[in-house]
């Protein structure tokens, strides 16, 4: 069986779901059930102490089987992203740690430095870190040496939906990286998550592309089945791309 | 004596209050939260004193 292993974890998904921006905590129960991903990302946040049943986890521990993966966002250094991941840890119980740290509010492109600074220290206390990060190669080699589980490079802007801005990059990374390179941030449709797989990529997360579509279930399975077959025509060798026409039929000049 | 409590003002009576007391007056007790104290993790039986500022933190929906 072709499992998805992250650390010690194996899957046999390799769909990663985000839990943001559904219009609600049902819609969005529901479209997990649907898919049963590997990995769900959750954020921090206050509690609304007049409203507290906003609090997703307890409809979330409801669904068996599933991981929660707790995200820094909103963090803008390691510091504080380093405190994120304490606290994500001490509620969601387990290693899995998304990092997340972009000081730039319009483009919420990660910083490399900071990233690379909270790695280290996590991943030494025994974190299982999976940082989003640009599609860097050199920086995905160095979060590989210092122990992080995967890494996850960026298609386009979050929620952005403008594709795979980044296929060339991402194609370098998962050439050379033998941890898993999940494929995060900015897609908009199924044949973008297709396309990612097809370079190799392990898993695919993604969240508005589901969340704000009108039918958040059916677009999940959408994505789930590309991811699917992405993954089976990389495993199957996908041909070369060559200059020149490669004739499919016979050459019948003798008959003429 | 009043206690802040995600930058909102509580009443309670007493010179101290223990958090997990804070804790079953919100409703909170079976939720999945984290207290937080200047930032840091702290344990809910620790008593707070007037004027004291918590942050109460859970999960929410994100990417």
């Amino acid at each position: 069986m072709d499992l998805l292993k992250i650390g010690d974890y194996e899957f046999n998904t390799r769909l990663l779901l985000g839990t943001g921006k559904y219009s609600s905590i049902d819609i969005m129960i529901e479209t997990v059930k649907a898919v049963k991903p590997a990995l769900i990302t959750v954020a921090l946040k206050r509690v609304n102490i007049d409203n507290p049943d906003e609090d997703i986890f307890i409809a979330l521990q409801n669904i068996e089987d599933i991981i929660l993966m707790p995200n820094t966002a909103g963090a803008k250094t390691a510091e504080e992203a380093y405190k994120l991941a304490h606290i994500g840890k001490e509620l969601s119980g387990e290693r899995f740690v998304k990092i997340e740290i972009h000081p730039d509010t319009e483009y919420l492109l990660p910083d490399a430095i900071e990233t690379f600074n909270v790695c280290k220290k996590l991943t030494r206390e025994g974190f299982y870190v999976m940082p989003y990060i640009n599609a860097d190669l050199v920086l995905a080699r160095r979060l590989e040496e210092i122990g992080c589980v995967s890494v996850m490079p960026l298609a386009a802007p979050i929620g952005s939906g403008r594709g795979l801005l980044t296929y060339e990059f991402i194609q370098m990374i998962t050439d050379k990286l033998n941890i898993p390179v999940i494929v995060d941030a900015g897609l908009k449709s199924p044949s973008e998550a297709a396309a990612a797989m097809e370079l190799g990529a392990a898993a695919i997360l993604v969240n508005t592309a589901v969340a704000l579509s009108e039918n958040p279930i059916a677009m999940a399975k959408a994505f789930d089945m590309a991811v699917t077959a992405g993954r089976k025509a990389y495993k199957a060798g996908i041909i070369d791309t060559v200059s020149h026409a490669r004739a499919s039929s016979p050459n019948l000049d003798f008959l003429l | 004596m009043t206690v802040y409590i995600n930058d909102k003002s509580y009443s309670f009576s007493g010179k101290f209050i223990k958090i997990h007391k804070i804790i079953d007056k919100l409703n909170l007790k079976n939720k999945n939260i984290v207290i937080l104290k200047g930032g840091k993790i702290i344990d809910d039986r620790i008593s707070l004193k007037d004027g004291d500022k918590i942050d109460i933190v859970s999960f929410i929906g994100g990417g």
